[in-house]
């Protein structure tokens, strides 16, 4: 895939969210404007889709990826080098240390993504769960949170943080939110009429109840964004 | 390394027999701190069965609907032979007696019809939900429980969680971003 394409790479914590809250025509919608991709890589596709459509109670939600990638609105990509993902892990694994061990923070599906965001040039990743993001966003503050769990015993190894934020600084974190809040700006909610502020407010309440990591302040401020854009009509 | 296991299987069945929930809960924490780090199969199924075994001991309803057929003494003695038998390094008779008591343990449940979901289950979501609140990925905490990243998404939504963290870029500077790339 050529860095040339705009992309966004799709975290399953994210495709959890959407699927979860009936939102994937969020994607669609938003896929009509946008010249780039969505993409996954395959570890993503095996979570969302491969194993959870072998289980009757979430085989809804692994249809309704499955059916975005045959409708072309999301995309697999592998990696060109798997050690890329390896290296990733290897290093977010070795920041955080309790008495002298590794604590490994991060696992494969995460790692797979960042290192498809590198591999590929794209920036841009899609991701509801809130340690990736915290980690290249601002890790003193989850270096705080850790310290705050583990108390003094957790040391930080600077070498390797160092070397993932060399690579990673530059991307940019959006959640299942976010995008939900663009698409209400392009009219999804228009079919309530006067109600779609409260159903703007209802989808992001049940997306964060499906677990994106989400806080009832940055609803709060999603909601005056929206009703700033409704009183500038 | 961290707590051996035979040391956390006498704290447990000490636990049990004091019918000490606290006492259960703070093996199942120490069990996970040392599980964050490298899962280890024995000691998750210890801290799944003193998770439960916690619950157990807090119920009076569990406690009394089995006390009758001496069905908790059992538990007991088969905890206290757990551990001899760990504690003597027959570490696989020891799993095979762990294996039994968790066994046990969801059999009893199942006799409630209250408890819609299992204690051992519900042992294994709330340990993936503390992994994925204490600051490990979700991916990592799916990992070391051995559930789907759903059902982790799921119940951690519940939780107050995310409050606890600060914003790092604001809604308004991500929709700004977002909207840059989605007109691209």
């Amino acid at each position: 895939m050529a860095s040339s394409i705009p992309a966004l790479i799709c975290d399953a914590s994210a495709l959890i969210s959407i699927t979860d809250s009936c939102f994937i025509h969020v994607l669609y919608m938003l896929k009509r404007g946008f010249s780039g991709a969505y993409v996954m890589p395959p570890c993503v596709y095996e979570e969302c889709v491969v194993q959870p459509r072998r289980i009757m109670a979430d085989a809804r939600y692994a249809l309704r990826v499955e059916r975005a990638v045959s409708d072309e609105v999301l995309d697999v990509v592998p990696l060109a080098d798997p050690g890329d993902a390896a290296q990733i892990l290897q290093w977010a694994n070795s920041i955080f240390t309790l008495e002298g061990r590794p604590l490994p923070i991060l696992q494969r599906g995460e790692a797979e993504c960042l290192a498809l965001a590198l591999e590929t040039g794209v920036r841009d990743l899609l991701m509801d769960e809130r340690t990736t993001r915290l980690l290249l966003e601002d890790p003193a503050q989850l270096t705080a949170h850790l310290q705050a769990e583990y108390g003094e015993r957790l040391r930080v190894r600077q070498q390797p943080l160092d070397e993932l934020m060399a690579r990673c600084k530059t991307l940019r974190f959006y959640r299942s939110s976010e995008m939900l809040l663009l698409a209400y700006q392009m009219g999804f909610f228009d079919d309530y009429w006067n109600m779609k502020e409260e159903a703007l407010e209802a989808a992001l309440y049940r997306l964060k109840y499906s677990g994106c990591a989400l806080s009832e302040d940055e609803i709060e401020q999603s909601m005056k964004l929206a009703l700033r854009g409704k009183n500038a009509e | 390394m961290g707590m051996a296991f035979q040391t956390a299987a006498g704290m447990a069945s000490n636990g049990f027999a004091r019918q000490d929930a606290q006492a259960l809960r703070a093996v199942y924490q120490q069990l996970l701190e040392d599980i964050a780090f490298s899962y280890d199969e024995p000691k998750y199924q210890l801290a799944m069965l003193s998770y439960a075994l916690s619950k157990v001991v807090s119920k009076p309803r569990f406690w009394r609907a089995h006390k009758q057929n001496r069905y908790w003494e059992e538990t007991r003695r088969m905890l206290a032979e757990m551990e001899m038998q760990a504690r003597e390094g027959r570490m696989k008779e020891a799993r095979r007696i762990l294996s039994q008591i968790l066994e046990r343990v969801e059999t009893a449940e199942e006799q409630d019809p209250r408890f819609v979901r299992g204690l051992v289950l519900k042992a294994r979501i709330k340990s993936a939900s503390t992994f994925y609140a204490s600051g490990l990925s979700l991916g990592r905490a799916a990992e070391l429980s051995g559930l789907d990243k759903r059902e982790i998404l799921s119940y951690a939504g519940q939780t107050r969680m995310n409050e606890r963290l600060s914003g790092t870029i604001s809604v308004a500077a991500r929709l700004r971003s977002l909207k840059s790339l989605m007109e691209k």
